[in-house]
């Protein structure tokens, strides 16, 4: 197969170098300037192309621009910016002398006439067929932005972005159109540069205090927001099916900023301070000291109870602080007509708003674009490098029992002090001691316990582009990621955390590197006017290495070597390592048609195959057909209200690739799970770990998209609305299997989802009078999932509930005919009031149903009986899912004068949010271990004694409306400094300043797990901060 | 033009032999695949080792463990404030009410069911690997293989019944062979095994599987054989056919073994960090004071400040059973009343407020909301001083010398001879159990009441060892509400009588529709 493919191309590459390059004719040049037709001010960074040909240039900083070596006559020259109207205009060129043509362009909001790359390649946004949201960084980039999913929310309709938490440099949750995946990933596809990024958690898991340790941070965190270009997002299948297998989940195609016009320099610096916007609200020392006492005198409590102590401690108060961040941009660019480069430098320090941790980065950029051989060569050079150091604190979003920071912030006594002086006369942290090892102060262990972690990343690709004549190009694409992850860890036996092991030191090494070729061939012949045609064929090639090494002693004799020396610990813990390997090797092929720019039609196949499913299953294909039709080009509309009306429809079949490399094989480790004692003595024993599914395969999703483009009054209001249907089958499920099995579970294909979904989009130019410009534009989205089947499973448990008394405790069950997401428990109708009823006084009562079932066990009828103080399983219902029905952005920006302002506000509404932090820690039971509790029972009726039942009591209304951003500017030119500045910034900005919700916990936008099924569980988030910032923005 | 070509050439190239790379074999680097393992004995031993290290999923602390004491009145696990709720798993298992569908079933017996069914897995797989390969002792390694398949089987059956019995390594639904298939499976595999293991090892290979280990196997499923024979029905059991007398003939086996068995003179020395040396111990599960390798029993018994890493407070004892004890019988020593105490230091504990005393108490009163302190401990296995954490190296005993002999005192008694029985018993267990003033059993009472007597016995000397409930379900009382209801009577009644049998958790029969759920649920 591989060997006929082979020579079947070389057999084309050998007709094709046959081909004459082509003749010298003679030449003369086009010189001139292009204004804002509304300002009158120069227009830099537009290109202006020779239609039919590749000359071209981009205008300089005062809107000029001279194309040299155009063949004499008469040609078509078209002038293209993003958001502005892109004329085409003719012009004579004189041989040996020049053509002078101006150009004033008109502001466009959301133009149809912006070219939009689309994975290997770029379309006219007119052409496209599929669904594709474009955000440009200068609209976007507005606050502190530590990555690129910051600059996305609320921006595209249909894309959901859900920050872990307020966490410095934490990750994100992005779903587009749904989630298409239970057990595997529901990223979308991130491509830099036309190199798709393999997204992994660079760093190992920490240590953890005696809990899951924090969420992992943002892998795009190594790129700085400031160099991105643009952002296209690819949503239905039509659009991503050329990126096949990865592509179910969606695509992020980032271009970033590359060298234009002579030289220039841009320094931009940032500072911010964040602090919290709301606290949980805990009993102080004096409240819970009346508390106590009135429960002892109430004979709830035992008179003989201890006294409290007398500190008063804020312990919410005092871990939390104001926080600054600084963030420094330095680039330059110029060069050549033949050369040009951006360089780029960037140093980005956030601290959290919980004392003692924080996120740095160091990052620096290069590209660099030269052209050869008459322009017929073009290479292309992207370089990225970044070092990040994340400081993390020691806190928990999920476990139980003991934890970090959080848990015990909540914990923690209020009538504790911080810090006590000891027998010697040393001021130390107050521990309770021994007693009470379930608890540590909150403070101590926020600072005792350390927990970096470093990034280093490298990201570069190298590109050549020939013309092998005019309208046949072949491209070279070759690129390379190695990130390398360190996470150190030291538990000093000075904190209670790390005296069980006399000091815990713990340093892995995780490493990520991938290999990324691609060659493409793009046949782009010149038709007569109206018809064009373009085919792209390529191949690619990817391969992915992951290493991991780590080792952990204990037992130090001093804490002040930190993690730094392993070996002085006396006791060491065996080291682990692991390697594996999995590669994507794929064929595509993309053909656009159209027609006198009325009818559009796009077809795509690629096919890929995967290293990692079972042995006949690794190839798969993934097609995909759209067309569009602009109405508004039929005589029949040219009346209408619409300057712009298109309908659009496609369809695609697309993949999640979602399986670990070996998911087929069974293997053998020599994990602890296999070691045994003989004698005295452990013996590694070797055994099967996992299950083999030697017919493992791809997930696929299949997408319907149907679509209509509209502008009207000549497009000053543009927008999209869309309907589609998403169905993924052979869902990759790690499902029970029939024992015997070496484990009790495998992955397998199992189950089919649904999304259904509207978006609608629509930008104007409300105003449009010299210096008084203001835009506004709305997004909308609702999506409905469905879980169809699910196999032969009836029900799939989630969502693990967190807290002490939890176990066992799921908050979700994905059911069919219900979608991901769906909370299921018992309904909670209130809480014994009858003194004189002992078996329900002061307890949680709940609905008690009487379930028939017949002789299969179905269930025949469920008959509301009472209340029970026990729900049992026929009592558990569903109570909610935490998907919204809609999500809602809105945004203005303008200008008056040199004075701008713009404003960005997020809307989800309709989901259910579990605050598990409340179901936990909203107890007075806490007392009876002498912790502290949420300040919201203290009026409660539910009875000290009463254990924390999960039910629908804890379910919430997740719905808000949050005042995402609010920036406001003043431009203006330093000409005493410098001949040619231009466009100096200063800005005030301010982010999550408002928050409208009735959400009682710290904030609805909740993330739990990594991006999997479970949805809106709320279990001690890392607050998200409020954040006021203000920058100053300098050019040359 | 030069130049031109060149490129032209270079790019042409590259594209044209970039697609050659389309190989996806996948060769794991740090894994490895059965087909090229397992092929000498040293390898053969680590595949056997990973099936003994199965055993850990079995003994103290197991799913299989907890969910056969907590549901009979050995042990109870109160909801103490917030703490142990839980879902609501302990109570469920503790008041059987358990269906197939419970939280009970759901989070104990189902991870019950995997566990013991890994072990068979294990066992196949290597067992399967090992059929092209020779070396000195593979006929021993086959044998132990084959010794520990049927002891996993023993498990099974003892909780679920009927199971399918297999042994190849293919994964898929299968249909249940009877529960009477299952128990002369296990019983043709242990004869078949016997002739190839050793009477002992050395003390290098001490734990692994010898003769005496396959003759209180089969002891043990003679002595239920009535039960495990026999066939549950929603009205309760269909009593099989006894095997009294080979129950007393496998016991004489190991009584009479030149392995030397004999009862250890301090009793609480079986349960010691060095009770590997007692010589009462037949077959035991291995532990090491070893990260991941070690007993972590009483964690899930003491209060929080009794130990070092922090206890987890959960599991006590029911008053009854505590009370039934003679207050000079050395065994009921294990138990914790009164002020804690912290079990390194032997100085006075506290409650997790850390100032208000602990002391145990022996009613719990309402076991959905018991305070910190209620309920009676037990610490079967006292501490090991060199404990690593939670891993403690104190082995678990499947089977000791003691139970032997009340084995066989038991089939004696049933076959007409209470005098002899009793005879046996006070030579041996309550005469180690009451050194200074003897309380021996009567030699006059009747079968009936010797009956009882056995079944006390058993509890004394057996408590926390997973036998109460075999024993309860062997005398037709697993299901009846505990005896001093209601002061203690946790358990709501009436159990229905088919609960002898635990629920197929309704995850398996998905995952396993040729499975037939047992009667009643």
């Amino acid at each position: 197969m591989a060997v006929v493919r082979r020579l079947s191309l070389a057999l084309v590459f050998g007709l094709l170098c046959t081909v004459r390059l082509g003749a010298q004719n003679p030449t003369g040049n086009i010189a001139g300037r292009v204004v804002d037709s509304l300002t009158q001010q120069p227009l830099p960074d537009v290109s202006v192309v020779v239609q039919g040909t590749r000359l071209g240039a981009v205008t300089q900083a005062d809107g000029s621009f001279v194309i040299g070596n155009v063949p004499s006559g008469t040609q078509f020259v078209r002038v293209r910016r993003i958001g502005f109207s892109s004329p085409l205009a003719t012009v004579t060129v004189p041989a040996g002398g020049t053509a002078t043509m101006h150009f004033a362009l008109e502001r466009r909001v959301a133009v149809l006439e912006e070219v939009v790359t689309t994975g290997y390649g770029t379309q006219r946004r007119l052409a496209i067929t599929g669904s594709v949201s474009t955000i440009e960084a200068s609209q976007a980039s507005v606050g502190i932005q530590p990555n690129v999913t910051n600059m996305i929310e609320g921006r595209a309709a249909g894309v959901q972005i859900t920050q872990n938490s307020g966490d410095p440099g934490t990750g994100a949750q992005i779903l587009i159109r749904g989630g298409t995946s239970i057990s595997a990933s529901n990223e979308p596809l991130y491509v830099i540069d036309g190199i798709p990024i393999n997204n992994v958690d660079a760093e190992n898991a920490g240590v953890g205090v005696q809990a899951a340790p924090a969420l992992p941070r943002n892998p795009m965190n190594m790129l700085n927001p400031s160099d991105i270009q643009s952002i296209s997002i690819l949503k239905d299948a039509a659009a991503t099916a050329i990126y096949g297998s990865r592509a179910a989940n969606g695509v992020v195609l980032i271009e970033t900023k590359k060298g234009v016009g002579g030289p220039s320099m841009e320094y931009e610096v940032q500072a911010g301070m964040a602090s919290p916007r709301k606290y949980l609200g805990l009993l102080n020392g004096d409240q819970y000291r009346a508390f106590i006492a009135q429960e002892v005198a109430a004979g709830v409590l035992p008179a003989s109870r201890p006294a409290e102590d007398t500190a008063n401690t804020d312990w919410e108060h005092v871990l939390t602080r104001s926080a600054p961040t600084v963030n420094q941009n330095l680039s330059f660019s110029g060069g050549s007509s033949a050369t040009q480069y951006r360089a780029s430098v960037n140093y980005f320090d956030q601290q959290g708003i919980v004392i003692n941790n924080g996120f740095r980065r160091y990052q620096a950029r290069l590209n660099g674009t030269h052209q050869a051989l008459d322009g017929r060569l073009r290479l292309g050079l992207n370089l990225t490098g970044s070092h990040v150091i994340n400081d993390f604190l020691p806190y928990e979003n999920t476990g139980g029992f003991q934890g970090g920071v959080f848990i015990n912030m909540v914990y923690f006594n209020p009538t504790h002090p911080i810090m006590v002086t000891d027998a010697a006369g040393t001021r130390v942290y107050y521990e309770t001691g021994p007693g009470a090892q379930a608890v540590d102060n909150p403070v101590a262990l926020a600072n005792q316990v350390q927990s970096k972690g470093t990034d280093d990343r490298t990201l570069g690709n190298l590109s050549a582009d020939y013309d092998i004549f005019s309208s046949l190009t072949a491209r070279i694409n070759i690129g390379a990621d190695r990130v390398a992850g360190d996470r150190n860890d030291y538990l000093p036996s000075a904190s209670p955390v790390g005296s069980q092991f006399n000091g815990l030191a713990q340093r892995t090494n995780r490493d990520n590197t991938t290999k990324t070729l691609q060659t493409l061939l793009t046949f782009h012949p010149t038709f007569v006017t109206g018809r064009d045609f373009e085919l792209v064929g390529g191949y690619e090639y990817e391969d992915y290495i992951f290493n991991e090494f780590g080792a952990q002693s204990q037992s130090f004799l001093t804490d002040a070597l930190g993690y730094n020396s392993l070996s002085s610990g006396a006791v060491l813990v065996p080291p682990f390592s692991s390697n594996s390997e999995s590669r994507l090797v794929s064929f595509f092929g993309r053909a656009n048609a159209s027609l006198n720019d009325k009818y559009f039609l796009t077809g795509v196949l690629r096919k890929d195959g995967s290293s990692t499913f079972g042995i006949g299953n690794k190839w798969a294909v993934f097609p995909a057909i759209s067309g569009s039709w602009r109405l508004s080009q039929e005589s029949f509309m040219r009346t209408g209200p619409f300057s712009e009306l298109r309908l659009r429809a496609g369809y695609g079949k697309v993949g999640n690739p979602g399986a670990p490399p070996y998911a087929s094989l069974i293997l053998l480790s020599a994990d602890g799970g296999s070691r045994y004692v003989f004698g005295e003595t452990p013996v590694t024993g070797f055994s099967p770990i996992s299950n083999p599914n030697p017919n493992l395969k791809w997930e696929s999703t299949a997408e319907n998209n149907i679509a209509l483009d509209y502008g009207f009054l000549n497009n000053r209001f543009t927008g999209s609305l869309e309907y589609y249907v998403k169905k993924t089958q052979d869902l990759l499920l790690t499902v029970n299997v029939p024992q015997p099995a070496v484990a009790s579970t495998r992955l397998e294909n199992v189950g089919r989802i649904q999304n259904k979904g509207v978006e609608f989009s629509l930008d104007g130019q409300v105003l449009n009078r010299p210096n008084n410009n203001w835009t506004a534009g709305i997004v909308f989205a609702h999506n409905s999932n469905k879980v169809l089947d699910l196999g032969p499973y009836s029900f799939l448990s989630e969502g693990t509930v967190s807290g002490q008394g939890q176990s066992s405790q799921d908050a979700q069950r994905i059911i069919p005919g219900e979608p991901l997401g769906t909370f299921y428990g018992p309904q909670f109708v209130g809480v014994g009031s009858n003194k004189a009823d002992s078996t329900t006084y002061g307890k949680q009562l709940f609905n008690h149903y009487v379930v028939t079932r017949d002789a299969a066990g179905h269930v025949t009828s469920r008959v509301l009986t009472g209340t029970t103080t026990q729900p049992q399983g026929d009592d558990f219902v569903v109570l909610g899912n935490a998907n919204p029905n809609y999500t809602l952005g809105f945004h203005i920006s303008g200008n008056l004068g040199k004075f701008d302002l713009s404003l960005l506000i997020n809307r989800e509404a309709g989901q259910k949010v579990f605050n598990n932090t409340a179901l936990v820690y909203a107890t007075k039971g806490n007392v009876l271990t002498d912790k502290n509790f949420l300040l919201s029972a203290l009026n409660d009726p539910t009875g000290i004694n009463e254990p924390s039942i999960y039910s629908s009591r804890w379910i919430e209304d997740g719905s808000f409306t949050r005042l995402q951003n609010v920036t406001i500017g003043y431009t203006f030119d330093l000409p005493r400094f410098t001949g040619t500045a231009r466009n100096s910034r200063v800005y005030l900005s301010g982010d999550n300043l408002l928050l409208f919700t009735g959400y009682t916990g710290y904030d609805p936008e909740v993330f739990t797990s990594a991006g999997l099924a479970t949805r809106g569980m709320d279990y001690l988030h890392y607050p998200r901060p409020r954040t006021i910032t203000g920058g100053l923005r300098v050019a040359f | 033009m030069m130049t031109k070509s060149f490129g032209a050439a270079a790019v042409l190239t590259v594209l044209a032999l970039a697609p050659a790379c389309t190989d996806l074999t996948e060769v794991p680097s740090s894994q490895i695949t059965p087909e090229n393992f397992y092929q000498n004995e040293t390898q053969a031993i680590g595949g056997l080792a990973s099936v003994y290290a199965q055993l850990r999923t079995s003994g103290a602390s197991s799913n299989y463990y907890e969910t056969s004491e907590i549901s009979t009145d050995e042990m109870v696990v109160p909801v103490r404030g917030q703490n142990w709720f839980d879902n609501g798993q302990w109570l469920d298992i503790h008041r059987q009410t358990f269906t197939p569908n419970s939280v009970g079933t759901l989070k104990l017996i189902d991870p019950a069911w995997n566990d013991l069914f890994t072990g068979v897995a294990r066992a196949n797989i290597v067992l399967n690997a090992l059929s092209n390969v020779t070396f000195a002792s593979k006929a021993t390694v086959v044998a132990e293989l084959r010794t520990l398949r049927a002891f996993y089987y023993f498990m099974l059956m003892d909780e679920f019944g009927g199971l399918p019995i297999v042994t190849d390594v293919e994964i898929k639904a299968r249909p249940q062979d009877t529960r009477d298939s299952v128990f002369k499976f296990i019983e043709s595999e242990l004869n078949a095994a016997r002739p190839d293991l050793p009477v002992t090892w050395p003390a290098t290979m001490n734990g692994r599987m010898t003769q005496g280990a396959v003759d209180a196997i089969l002891a043990s499923l003679y002595l239920n054989a009535q039960v495990f024979t026999g066939t549950v029905t929603t009205t309760g059991l269909q009593p099989g056919a006894a095997r009294w007398q080979d129950a007393i003939t496998e016991a004489d086996k190991i009584i009479n073994s030149s392995a030397g068995y004999q009862l250890a003179s301090n009793w609480r020395s079986n349960f010691t960090a060095n009770n590997y040396s007692s010589p009462e111990i037949i077959m035991a599960l291995k532990f090491a004071a070893v990260a991941g390798l070690g007993n972590n029993y009483l964690m899930t018994m003491l209060g929080y400040d009794q130990y070092t890493p922090s206890p987890w407070n959960g599991f006590a004892t029911l008053a009854e059973t505590y009370h039934a004890f003679d207050s000079t019988d050395i065994r009921r020593q294990i138990f914790l009343v009164g002020q804690g105490l912290n079990l390194s230091t032997g100085q006075p504990t506290t409650l997790a407020d850390g100032k208000t005393p602990l002391v145990f108490t022996d009613t719990i009163g309402d076991i959905t909301s018991a305070s910190e302190g209620a309920g009676i401990r037990i610490t079967k296995w006292p501490l090991d001083p060199n404990h690593v954490g939670v891993d403690a190296g104190n082995d678990y005993a499947y089977f000791r010398l003691a139970e032997i002999f009340l084995i066989k005192a038991e089939a004696m008694n049933e076959l007409g001879d209470p005098a002899g029985a009793a005879a046996l018993i006070n030579s041996t267990t309550r005469a180690r159990a009451f050194p200074t003033t003897p309380k021996p059993f009567s030699l006059a009472l009747p079968q009936a009441a010797m009956r009882d007597s056995i079944l006390s016995e058993r509890l004394f000397e057996l408590i926390s060892e997973g036998k109460r409930r075999q024993d309860l379900i062997r005398r037709g009382i697993y299901t009846q509400p505990y005896c001093c209801a209601p002061l203690y009577g946790y358990k709501p009644g009436p159990i229905p009588p088919y609960k002898i049998l635990m629920p197929i958790p309704q995850t398996q029969l998905e995952t396993n529709p040729l499975l037939k759920q047992n009667p009643g649920y």
